[in-house]
């Protein structure tokens, strides 16, 4: 299972905006190399399943053409660079090798975004669903953390509507499951779900080990909530293979090592007019080290060497899954144990280089070379069985601790003031007004697109764990901001029509949100 | 009818609100042992509220945090007070380590007289904290015996049940604290790299 995410950020007042790149280094190192492995795979007859979830608002961005034209135009001066790098480098020949396979990576990647898919890469991930090997789901609206919205469950709803809308535009059907951003459950939160159709979703292990009753099969079946939407756990063992700072695949000494990236290596006026026109050093994806160890030396990357490691751990991960099935298979009646192995989709291709890689070995490893373990999707698990234990899972998430400590923890306990405070506001707003006009309803509308997007998980996050705290602190005060001034200006029937217009402009998600969701209990 | 937050007028908010002018106190839920509590004591409730205990003969003392566990409890008379937190004119906001799972709580921001009597100025939503450990329901039908329950971790079952907790305890420490679960594109890359 590949989470896949990333806050909405659109700057259409600049030419070129910083963090905009966390969009196209996803869609260059992780997504477009994960649609070329389902490609690959399917080209070879390979059968395989795997689930997707693809938020709302990567869904947004992905579809949106002003980022699309800044993509391409980032990954045209990718290949300059690439270029430039194989004249620099063409007295060394290991890094010159190198230099050419990143060349070739990012025209690959400027020919499958623009010819094959026609630079519709939701559009590749809807044919692999329809062709029945991937499953896709969807994820709340802007990644809001449900748990701690829960003071309003008007709120919660609206997160989960949106998204649902959103995949309903996107893929023409509602989605079977979703992922809970950060697996953060609250009991109650599945009849919401229910509501909108939804069938399954996932929470972290402790939240069916911890469930009550007591799960008869550990996190090796799906159990039915009370509201009889289903629910999975995750499987500790297989994470701990992939996630693990210390026994993790990706930490192994031939990978490659994600922080010698030439942006910072490099002499700065040479790398500056290919990287952000906004000065600051950044990745530029270009990396010739491997890990190499833990010291500081870090020898030349060898392609060749981290692919066959690559393939010895998609075998040992094979191997692995088989040894535990069979170790399961006698505690589990006469079912088969489900093993749920969910990972943020970035980690593959973005942190760890040759992650789709080792998916795709792993993939045609479980297809050829053996019997005993098959992918197979959550909807595909629950269609097995008739009936299945009934089990209100524990309050939990997948963050560090365990449950909300990341999202409310001294750094940034200061917005749940205020997102509490709009929820409260656009609650009432939206059952105030029963028949708006025109520039009023945009009004609400808008509201409702500020508190999702303040809402989002990922600004917590990132002050909690400092990187780009600046830009979220910014986003967040943004939103509120411009919130609490729509809803001044609704209430004293003064509207600032181009103030509207500007952040409908910008903020050019959710078309057809209907600010009504909020009066929905 | 009340604006809805302290600064100046419609069209000029320029920046967060320190508050809204409302009297009111929100209790989250961090962890099952940790509890998180912000506020607002409108002024005018404060001024009535210290006016009523001076009516009583009293003075105003100490602000609290009062912090019960209301756990089950069908009325006022059956909340346990299980912490009382002075606090300074300035705090707003407190993080609880009430130390209990799966209890409901609610907290009160109030006043304490000089004849230790409280006087509540705001009375928080009913939270409840997470749960922790193993279940100790069990369904007739889908029957899961403690010893069954612990092999589904793959832990050896000659162990006591005492001992079986505690490795799990120390399993799910380790896995919880490990950080490498969560990343997308901004987190814990240098868990698997060493960064420089």
């Amino acid at each position: 299972m590949l989470h896949s995410h990333l806050p909405f950020i659109r700057h259409p007042e600049h030419d070129t905006f910083l963090e905009e790149n966390w969009l196209f280094e996803a869609v260059t190192d992780t997504y477009i190399p994960l649609i070329e492995v389902f490609d690959r795979l399917l080209g070879s007859g390979v059968d395989f399943r795997v689930t997707v979830s693809l938020s709302p608002t990567l869904i947004s961005m992905l579809r949106d053409d002003l980022l699309a034209s800044r993509y391409i135009k980032h990954l045209d001066k990718l290949i300059t660079l690439a270029d430039l790098e194989i004249e620099r480098t063409k007295h060394d020949e290991r890094i010159n090798r190198l230099s050419r396979m990143y060349r070739d990576r990012f025209t690959r990647a400027r020919h499958v975004f623009c010819d094959r898919y026609g630079k519709d890469l939701v559009g590749a991930f809807r044919k692999f669903q329809d062709m029945g090997k991937v499953e896709v789901i969807t994820c709340c609206a802007t990644h809001g953390y449900l748990p701690l919205m829960d003071l309003y469950r008007s709120a919660v709803n609206a997160q989960v509507k949106v998204a649902v809308d959103v995949y309903k535009d996107a893929f023409g059907s509602i989605p079977k499951g979703i992922w809970l951003p950060e697996c953060g459950y609250h009991p109650g939160h599945d009849e919401i779900l229910k509501k909108h159709g939804i069938r399954y979703f996932f929470v972290e292990s402790h939240g069916v080990m911890f469930g009550s009753p007591r799960p008869r099969y550990g996190v090796h079946s799906p159990y039915l909530c009370k509201s009889g939407v289903a629910v999975f756990g995750r499987d500790i063992e297989s994470s701990k293979a992939v996630w693990s700072a210390k026994e993790g695949y990706p930490g192994d000494y031939n990978y490659r090592e994600y922080y010698r990236d030439i942006g910072f290596d490099l002499e700065y006026d040479y790398v500056k007019p290919y990287i952000n026109g906004c000065g600051t050093r950044i990745n530029t994806g270009i990396k010739y080290h491997k890990i190499t160890g833990r010291s500081e030396h870090k020898d030349v990357y060898d392609r060749p060497a981290a692919l066959e490691t690559a393939a010895s751990h998609a075998g040992n991960f094979m191997f692995n899954g088989e040894k535990q099935v069979e170790h399961l298979c006698g505690m589990m009646d006469t079912r088969a144990p489900v093993i749920v192995a969910p990972y943020d989709a970035e980690l593959f291709g973005h942190w760890w280089f040759e992650g789709p890689e080792w998916l795709e070995f792993l993939l045609k490893k479980m297809h050829y070379d053996q019997d005993i373990i098959k992918t197979i999707t959550p909807s595909e698990y629950l269609s097995m069985y008739d009936r299945f234990p009934v089990m209100t899972p524990a309050a939990s998430s997948w963050g560090w601790k365990g449950y909300s400590e990341v999202w409310l923890d001294g750094s940034n306990d200061w917005i749940y003031r205020h997102l509490h405070k709009m929820s409260e506001l656009m609650e009432k707003a939206a059952r105030d007004h029963t028949d708006p006009s025109d520039l009023e309803r945009r009004a609400l509308n808008q509201m409702a697109r500020e508190l999702l997007l303040a809402q989002s998980s990922d600004w917590a996050f990132i002050m909690k764990t400092g990187t780009f705290t600046d830009y979220a602190v910014k986003r967040t005060r943004e939103h509120i901001i411009r919130f609490l001034m729509l809803h001044d200006q609704l209430r004293s029937g003064r509207i600032d029509g181009e103030m509207l217009s500007v952040a409908e402009g910008k903020y050019n998600l959710f078309r057809n949100i209907d600010y009504r969701v909020y009066a929905e209990v | 009818m009340e604006k809805p937050h302290a600064s100046a007028d419609h069209s000029t908010i320029r920046d967060i609100p320190h508050g809204y002018g409302d009297n009111r106190i929100v209790l989250m839920a961090r962890d099952p042992w940790t509890l998180f509590s912000y506020w607002e004591v409108a002024k005018k409730v404060e001024d009535e509220v210290k006016r009523k205990i001076n009516e009583n003969g009293e003075t105003p003392d100490k602000s609290l945090l009062r912090v019960y566990d209301v756990t089950g409890c069908a009325s006022d008379a059956e909340y346990e007070v299980l912490f009382d937190f002075e606090l300074r004119d300035w705090a707003n906001n407190w993080y609880i380590h009430a130390g209990r799972p799966g209890r409901e709580w609610m907290a009160d921001i109030g006043i304490l007289s000089s004849s230790g009597r409280f006087y509540t100025l705001a009375r928080s939503n009913v939270v409840k904290s997470p749960v922790y450990g193993m279940s100790g329901e069990y369904d007739e039908e889908w029957m899961c015996p403690e010893d069954l329950y612990y092999k589904m971790f793959a832990f050896d079952v000659g162990k006591s049940s005492m001992e079986m907790k505690e490795i799990l305890n120390r399993h799910l420490r380790g896995w919880f604290f490990s950080g490498g679960i969560s990343s997308g594109m901004f987190g814990s890359g240098e868990l698997f790299t060493h960064k420089r």
